[in-house]
């Protein structure tokens, strides 16, 4: 009991999956002078709450409503600079009170921003083009207080390495990104793997994608969430995007919620 | 019951990952569409079916939301008819050949096609012409300086 109760004390508030993904789309603009800006609706459901690889209190959920501003300006194709503003529509938590039941925390309000300089090194081949990319990142906290935090409020400086590319069928593109905060918030590493096949229906472009995360958590959480993507533009301006992520391996390093899926819609404009 | 559901899960999730990355590191060496010797043969069928066109090779065209950024810039230049196509420009992503629609009597900028290509974020190769039914090939500036 005593040990539960010290779990319960150090639990880690949010359990959040940062998305290595940049406006807009992971795609555009490459051109000089570009920019644009992205609306993403996000729902998240976790199941249980986990303690270690164990599921602690089972049916314990958690239902977590977000909207994601997020824009992106290019200077030209080696140097942009992009943002990132969550905002908490509503989210809520069920913990154990003690006494076998349950009782119910909540969140709402603006989260933390992550400000980021995606410098790429471009290369167009024969038939293939893509990038790497160095990306220095920050954030700043906006977050307010609540029963519990979606996001925390802290200060936190990461740095993301990536390689991408793709042909007229195929796209390829991988991420690794670490993250450090101030106080006692643990550092994330994190890594992704986007898998896609394009194509083109009624002169226009879409893509079909499998999704791969992995984040590791310096407390000894480890999350991996795998799924299906649809990208689709209605024009050269508008471009629209559906993900669903599984949870397909979640650990938690202290108590907290897992066991979860995502759903994502996001629009996007760009000029 | 759970470990069993979790562990079909895991495999699911690997196999699709194990078989969509080799697919894409197999195809890490383009497509085999991009060869030179048809992209040559496009090259002559279009310059003998367009009319009042100019005909590029740029390297990494190969998707259509590439082609976005290409219509943004090189679709305001004033030589550029974009009634034609698509805001005055088509592109074939398996051969990376761009063509350019020009008003009539207007002569394309070569310069101007060359920045705004690279401006997009591509890197324009050639442009072309028929001399006697043959291909004639002409590099660009910024192509001759990469070299």
């Amino acid at each position: 009991m005593m040990a539960r109760k010290a779990a319960l004390l150090g639990v880690v508030l949010s359990s959040w999956v940062v998305s290595a993904d940049e406006p807009i789309m992971n795609m555009m603009p490459r051109w000089d002078n570009g920019w644009g800006l992205q609306l993403i609706d996000e729902y998240r459901r976790e199941s249980d709450l986990l303690l270690g690889d164990e599921t602690a209190y089972s049916g314990f959920t958690e239902d977590v409503h977000l909207l994601h501003f997020q824009g992106v300006y290019t200077w030209d194709r080696s140097i942009r600079l992009t943002y990132k503003l969550p905002y908490v529509l509503s989210a809520r938590r069920e913990m154990p009170d003690g006494l076998g039941g349950k009782y119910v925390e909540r969140d709402n309000g603006i989260g933390d921003a992550t400000l980021a300089l995606p410098l790429k090194k471009y290369f167009n081949l024969d038939g293939r083009s893509g990038s790497w990319t160095l990306k220095p990142m920050l954030r700043v906290p906006l977050a307010g207080e609540d029963d519990y935090e979606i996001y925390d409020n802290k200060w936190g400086g990461g740095l993301g390495l990536g390689y991408e590319f793709e042909t007229h069928r195929l796209a390829f593109v991988s991420s690794a990104s670490y993250w450090d905060f101030e106080g006692d918030k643990p550092s994330e590493t994190g890594f992704s793997l986007d898998l896609g096949y394009k194509f083109y229906p009624l002169e226009t472009n879409s893509q079909i994608l499998w999704e791969t995360d992995f984040l590791y958590k310096d407390n000894g959480t480890e999350t991996l969430l795998a799924g299906p993507a649809f990208y689709w533009n209605f024009n050269d301006t508008t471009h629209m995007r559906l993900e669903w992520k599984h949870d397909f391996h979640d650990r938690q390093g202290t108590l907290d919620h897992g066991n979860g899926d995502r759903f994502l819609l996001s629009l996007g404009i760009v000029f | 019951m759970n470990l069993i559901k979790k562990s079909v899960e895991s495999w699911v999730a690997v196999m699709i990952v194990a078989t969509l990355g080799a697919a894409a590191v197999s195809a890490a060496d383009g497509d085999p569409d991009a060869k030179q010797e048809v992209r040559d043969a496009a090259a002559i069928k279009l310059l003998k079916e367009r009319k009042d066109v100019t005909l590029m090779y740029v390297k990494g065209l190969v998707c259509p939301s590439c082609a976005i950024g290409i219509r943004v810039k090189v679709g305001k230049l004033p030589f550029v008819d974009s009634t034609r196509y698509k805001r005055g420009l088509d592109m074939d992503t398996k051969t990376q050949l761009l063509t350019v629609a020009l008003l009539p009597g207007f002569q394309a900028d070569v310069a101007s096609l060359d920045k705004a290509v690279n401006d997009a974020g591509y890197d324009p190769v050639e442009w072309y012409s028929l001399e006697a039914g043959k291909l004639k090939t002409h590099p660009f500036a910024s192509a001759k300086k990469l070299k």
